[in-house]
């Protein structure tokens, strides 16, 4: 903490010495009025609190991406804009998949939450989110919490949370069609194509969209630790498919999605296979009723009931028979009351009943307790929070409370307290959060229990002018008792499990810089973490204890969009990563430099036919080799990323 | 920098140092609203005016200055030497009062002609019967009269509440269900706020009573619609009075521009189960989906 203070200190020393500019209330006034960077700074967000609230206040470190940035940047996949987000890095995990880290820390299993339109899809059996899935050319706005979310959202959102919005039927007044080419410097990348339609009938909002996708991971070579190798030009498929149909009216909707998802690999957990590809699946189901009642005084109740089934890593080959069926029931009620403007309240419950089914061809030894071949759990779950905006700063209070049948209680709490003055606004966050056994975490080892983590952060930012804005953000998160698989072999075999280590977490501080004027934007942002009290050997660097395995201590992002013309847009994208550590096999490490990772983007929009737009972008414009790290010791050689690959796309609403 | 900052920033690198004539501006500060509703009245009065930015330091009036064109209501409360003209804008709630001796100020209301708005407001919602204001500000009691006045002539009763405070709001609100058709709310800094105006979308879309603003940003934030006036048009009227004094004529205390800006909310008005007509949608400058 006083670590913390220290470095806030450095950064804004006027916020020791300076009082807060007066606003007046004909300021606050006339700034409701304004657009351009205000608006952008101004934006409203539901993703840490539930109930809207300006960006710039709510509580927690939040960044929202909308579908006009999205388009700009001409992003092939929602990893395309996941990676600049400058507290977020990929690095791969196993059978194809790759995973998130957050600030420094390895976040794959069960430490993000994604929610798609309201679903849950971090799967329940490792709580993994496969990020190659989803449309991004659907996407209507992605909010991010870069910090712990777990108050709101419980188990899965422990380090970050990843709210995506899609179209609606009010966005879309109609249809909407796209397709992508992507064609890489060995081989063909990419295809793919969607089609939207919403609109209002009467008084009922109807959308349906529709995804097929096609990609591949590399199209570049592969080499394992012990020196095989396979070209991933035909390995490594990615095959998406999604269709996503909701309807409401009035305070009603439902939501149906199905979803599925592939891909093949020759690396699987490591080496090289050697008679061709793996296939790896995970198909989904997702269905959901919400409703909204308006009662008397201010009060809102949202009732809502989800039911999702899916068969996550499902293989059925050679080299691994993997097929457990999940089914999760979810029922929720929150309630919103906003007695005046000396506080708002929301608070609710929320009930979850999971269930596992393992199918015949999975291993012997992957079954439940007893040899059975089924497994069911309940959770629930009593949350709250209030929001009191007093003289001098808003401040906001919560906790919530979890009882699983497995692993038994968690209760995390959150203080926040932020303050918008004149053109500074700054918070402070104390917040703790959980991850929550999964599935096959509670099979593995049944005495298991969650880890929780302990996050400060604190956040600055002053609009210089109408211009420009800056921010700066320190943060300290430490995981204690973290949940990580490991294995030991011994003369009878192989022992997998999973259990509670010691402690883990980083710290460090990001700076940001944004300048909107038009149609011309760019932001400029960097993060830097250090491990902090790593007791994680598998995740530890020797003799580098300051960083952690695959991720680089800092990072640059740049994104920018210039106009050209009426309609046609520049818009260029770089990251900047420092060097990374990986295992290299024969249990020495190895250096993997420096690399700067460059998109070019051109948008032509509304030119040729009032509705049409069309990409042309270069993608990794100077050929950096990036590869994706595995950031502990298990035996996965560096995957790389995709060659330098020319991209065109074309959008048209009609 | 956008092409309208650049031109802002020539605008009164040009005018900020040259004194020229005898009117002069006076801005509370370089706000991007009032610099607009500035940039607009410099265009309409054609000669150069000296401005003068009261967050940088005070307004020293070239000697001569015989009106003043204020912008905001830091500036508008500024202390003038005696003799001088004063014509203010873009100070919602302000209302500045001289010894009866001096020049009488003139005010350029954020309001549109109260007439337009009441009709406005009508043929959005026909069926309207009983329209309730709302404010804190003392000096928009002075136009409840005028209110009466215009829905008296449309069959709609008006219902004028003064708020002690904007922490009044929510009970006023819930005290009005069952009382009012729709509810007005004043440009009043004293009760709109990013609090309040939450308050007043969830109660209107709660109930289905519209919501009516003055001012383009309400109706993003959730009113059915809002009739007001563009700030550019404000500071066409400021140059309008300014001219007309200089050359010996008589304004009212207050100017209530005729050209209105409506801006019309498609997810309130569903929310209120108002019907926009193809002939309002026409005449919206703004439409927000």
């Amino acid at each position: 903490m006083q670590y913390l203070l220290s470095i806030l200190l450095i950064l804004f020393p006027s916020f020791a010495f300076a009082g807060w500019p007066a606003k007046s209330e004909e300021d606050e006034f006339f700034s409701l009025e304004r657009a351009s960077l205000e608006d952008t700074l101004n934006v409203k967000t539901s993703v840490a609190t539930k109930s809207a609230m300006n960006l710039r206040e709510t509580p927690g470190l939040v960044a929202v991406i909308t579908r006009e940035e999205i388009q700009a940047l001409g992003a092939r996949d929602l990893i395309d804009v996941l990676k600049l987000v400058p507290e977020f890095d990929f690095g791969v995990d196993v059978q194809g998949n790759l995973g998130l880290a957050v600030r420094g820390n390895w976040a794959n299993e069960g430490k993000v939450l994604l929610i798609w339109d309201g679903q849950v899809y971090n799967e329940p059996l490792y709580s993994t989110v496969q990020f190659d899935r989803f449309p991004v050319d659907q996407i209507e706005q992605i909010e991010i919490i870069k910090g712990p979310g777990s108050v709101v959202y419980g188990g899965n959102a422990e380090l970050a949370v990843i709210n995506i919005h899609t179209l609606s039927a009010k966005t879309l007044k109609g249809s909407d069609a796209f397709a992508g080419y992507g064609q890489g410097t060995n081989a063909r990348a990419r295809e793919y194509a969607g089609y939207s339609f919403g609109n209002t009938f009467g008084k009922t909002d109807i959308a349906a969209k529709a995804f097929l996708g096609g990609a591949q991971r590399s199209d570049r070579r592969y080499t394992d630790f012990s020196g095989a190798s396979y070209a991933m030009n035909g390995n490594s498929r990615l095959r998406p498919e999604n269709l996503n149909l909701s309807v409401a009216r009035g305070d009603s909707s439902f939501r149906l999605i199905l979803d599925d998802f592939y891909l093949t690999d020759r690396d699987h957990f490591g080496s090289v296979l050697s008679t061709g590809p793996s296939k790896v699946q995970f198909p989904a189901v997702f269905a959901e009723a919400r409703h909204t009642i308006w009662l008397p005084g201010l009060v809102r109740l949202e009732p809502s009931l989800n039911y999702a089934k899916s068969q996550a890593w499902l293989e059925k080959d050679n080299y691994f028979g993997y097929d457990k069926k999940t089914e999760r029931v979810t029922a929720a009620l929150t309630a919103f009351y906003h007695p005046g403007q000396y506080a708002d309240f929301m608070g609710g419950t929320e009930y979850y009943h999971d269930a596992v089914k393992v199918d015949d061809i999975t291993a012997a030894g992957s079954q439940y307790g007893n040899g059975s071949d089924s497994a069911r759990y309940d959770n629930y779950a009593f949350f709250g929070q209030g929001n009191f905006p007093l003289e001098f700063v808003n401040l906001t209070a919560g906790a919530r409370y979890d009882k699983h049948s497995q692993y038994g209680s968690s209760l995390v709490p959150r203080v926040a307290a932020t303050r918008l003055a004149g053109d500074f606004n700054l918070k402070a966050i104390y917040s703790q959060a959980f991850r929550a056994p999964s599935i096959e975490n509670i099979r593995l080892n049944p005495a298991i229990k969650p880890e929780k983590t302990t996050s400060e952060e604190f956040e600055a930012g002053y609009k210089a002018s109408e211009t420009v804005f800056l921010s700066a953000n320190v943060f300290d998160i430490a995981i204690k008792d973290p949940i990580i698989f490991n294995s030991s072999t011994t003369p009878a075999g192989t022992t997998e499990s999973y259990r509670n280590y010691d402690r883990t977490g980083t710290a460090g501080f990001g700076l940001g810089f944004k300048f909107k004027s038009g149609a011309s934007r760019a932001d400029l942002s960097y993060q830097c973490y250090m491990a902090h009290d790593n007791r994680v050997d598998v995740y530890s660097v020797p003799l580098h204890a300051s960083y952690l395995l695959g991720f680089p201590r800092h990072k640059f992002t740049l994104t920018a969009s210039l106009p050209l013309g009426p309609g046609l847009s520049l818009n260029p994208s770089a990251i900047y990563l420092s060097r990374r550590y990986g295992y290299a096999g024969d249990g020495s490490l190895k250096v993997f430099g420096e690399r700067v990772m460059t998109d070019l983007n051109l948008r032509m929009k509304d030119r040729l036919l009032k509705g049409l737009a069309l990409d042309l972008g270069v993608k990794d414009l100077f050929k950096s080799g990036y590869s994706y790290i595995q950031p502990y010791d298990g035996g996965h050689a560096p995957l790389p990323a995709g060659s330098r690959e020319i991209f065109i796309k074309a959008d048209y609403g009609f | 920098m956008g092409s309208k900052s650049l031109a802002c920033a020539a605008l009164l690198f040009l005018t900020g140092t040259v004194s020229a004539g005898n009117t002069a501006a006076v801005l509370s500060s370089g706000g991007s609203a009032y610099l607009e509703a500035f940039s607009a009245f410099q265009a309409a009065y054609g000669a150069e005016v000296p401005y003068y930015d009261l967050s940088k330091g005070k307004a020293d009036l070239p000697a001569g200055t015989r009106t003043v064109v204020a912008f905001g209501g830091k500036a508008a409360a500024y202390q003038y030497p005696p003799g001088i003209q004063l014509v203010y804008c873009m100070a919602p709630g302000a209302y500045i009062k001289t010894a009866p001796q001096r020049p009488k100020p003139v005010k350029i209301s954020l309001l549109p002609v109260i007439g337009t708005i009441m009709a406005t407001i009508r043929a959005i919602q026909p069926s309207l019967r009983t329209l309730k204001l709302f404010w804190v500000s003392p000096s928009y009691g002075h136009y409840t009269e005028e209110f009466r006045t215009e829905g008296a002539r449309l069959g709609v009763t008006i219902s004028a509440l003064r708020l002690e405070s904007s922490d009044d709001l929510p009970s006023a609100l819930r005290q009005g269900i069952g009382g009012m058709d729709a509810f007005l709310v004043m440009p009043d800094p004293l009760l709109i706020t990013p609090d309040t105006m939450m308050i007043l979308r969830e109660f209107s879309w709660a109930n289905g009573i519209p919501f009516y603003g003055s001012t383009k940003g309400m109706a993003r934030e959730g009113a059915v619609a809002s009739v007001g006036v563009s700030f550019k048009d404000i500071g066409a009227a400021a140059a309008a009075a300014a001219l007309r004094l200089e050359a010996g004529g008589d304004l009212p205390d207050v100017i209530f521009p005729e050209k209105i800006e409506l801006t019309l909310n498609a997810s309130a008005a569903k929310k209120c189960r108002v019907d926009f007509t193809s002939d309002i949608i026409g005449e919206a400058a703004y439409l927000f989906p």
